[in-house]
């Protein structure tokens, strides 16, 4: 009998997929592709943080992985004839929370300190690219000069490609001021190798100015590290302490109990 | 330098050398000794300037590290002898089976177990990966 149910109820689920997938009704259709596929929040999200990955397959696999533990655990459910519960559509709800883009959640952060990462790459890649303008200073045009080492820097080659190229073509201004555009808006020091790239005679011993600075940045970082990793490193042990002292209080409890 | 006839293999063991170190000075190495390689000069004056940023970003590096080498001794080693010397005068004063059973057949002490299992592991990676910071600005 309930076997039967059971097929009963798939062959009409089945019946309802093939339904949409063939007479979808437009609103819904509308729905499903504006709200979850090609959604607005998450596009923004992957573009603020310079994330190459595309919206309508995060977006698919995020809800597809909630739907298919939905449909795994009711179909196990139904099958054993156990009583069904919220928990299945609790954990779904919990996987489409924890891979959303919205400020604070995991993949927010994990994206935050993967930018973070990134823009460090650049910042060396500059200095280094700054240590080269200086030893061959006045050689060559800037434009030229950009082209010849743009191939040296993975993560700076196609801003310097096109920095050469608007120097050419939209004159000094309007070129770094595009430099400037691609990097964060409070960066430390884009603006001194603007300058130095604009007056390559006046300045001096640029590079090791910046090698002092991110110097300064690093140790100030490491001194950020510092309290957070004595309280990370700290709770495992405390945590023992409260651990056995809940242990000894639950032996007591339980030898009382079997005394009284 | 000569073994290089192609310019694309040339390239291609630049990227591979920076990707392997990866550090700011790699990249400040590689790029100055190809472009002096290219376009003529001395390696000299690039070499002694690198050598010079190197030793002071290592200072940095060092004294950095001395500031943190307490926390970082502790979660490299200090929670795990903690651990098991808490763990090991519990189970001699009750008695190891019924450190057993409270540790691993009640919801308390598995919880716990696996938290503080967790915890240590956490801690014991990042301090193991601060411990041989790299030299480099990041």
């Amino acid at each position: 009998m309930e076997q039967v149910a059971v097929l009963g109820l798939t062959a009409v689920l089945a019946y309802f997929c093939v339904m949409l997938a063939y007479r979808r009704p437009p609103p819904i259709r509308r729905l499903v592709e504006e709200k979850l596929l090609n959604s607005e929040g998450v596009r923004r999200a992957f573009e603020a943080f310079g994330v190459r990955w595309k919206v309508r397959v995060y977006q698919s696999v995020r809800y597809l992985t909630a739907a298919g533990w939905i449909v795994y655990a009711y179909g196990s459910a139904l099958m054993t004839g156990e009583k069904l519960t919220t928990g299945p559509l609790l954990a779904a709800a919990l996987i489409v929370a924890l891979t959303s883009t919205i400020p604070f959640s995991p993949v927010w952060w994990f994206f935050r300190w993967k930018k973070r990462r990134e823009e460090l790459e650049r910042d060396g890649e500059l200095i280094a690219f700054v240590r080269l303008f200086e030893m061959g200073r006045g050689r060559t045009s800037l434009p030229v000069f950009c082209v010849q080492v743009s191939g040296y820097f993975s993560a700076l080659r196609t801003d310097l490609l096109e920095l050469s190229r608007r120097l050419t073509a939209e004159g000094q201004d309007r070129a770094f001021a595009w430099f400037e555009s691609r990097f964060p808006k409070r960066h430390e020091y884009i603006h001194h190798v603007t300058l130095l790239l604009r007056q390559p005679q006046e300045t001096r011993e640029v590079s090791g100015f910046l090698e002092k600075l991110s110097r300064s940045h690093f140790e100030r970082r490491w001194k950020l590290i510092g309290p957070w990793l004595s309280v990370m490193n700290v709770v495992p042990s405390f945590v023992v302490m409260v651990m056995v002292v809940m242990l000894v209080v639950q032996y007591v409890t339980i030898v009382k109990n079997q005394i009284s | 330098m000569t073994a290089h006839t192609y310019e694309g293999e040339l390239n291609r063991e630049t990227e591979r050398f920076v990707r392997s170190i990866g550090t700011t000075f790699a990249i400040a190495f590689v790029s100055e000794v190809l472009f002096v390689y290219r376009t003529g000069g001395s390696y000299y004056e690039a070499m002694t300037r690198l050598v010079e940023a190197m030793e002071s970003q290592w200072i940095a590096v060092r004294n950095a590290q001395k500031e943190a080498a307490d926390a970082i001794q502790m979660g490299a080693w200090g929670n795990l002898i903690v651990t098991v010397a808490i763990c090991a005068g519990t189970a001699f004063v009750l008695s190891w089976p019924v450190y057993a059973k409270l540790q691993f057949q009640t919801a308390i002490g598995a919880g716990f177990f696996v938290f503080v299992v967790i915890g240590i592991l956490i801690s014991l990676i990042v301090s193991l990966i601060l411990s041989r910071p790299r030299l480099d600005f990041k």
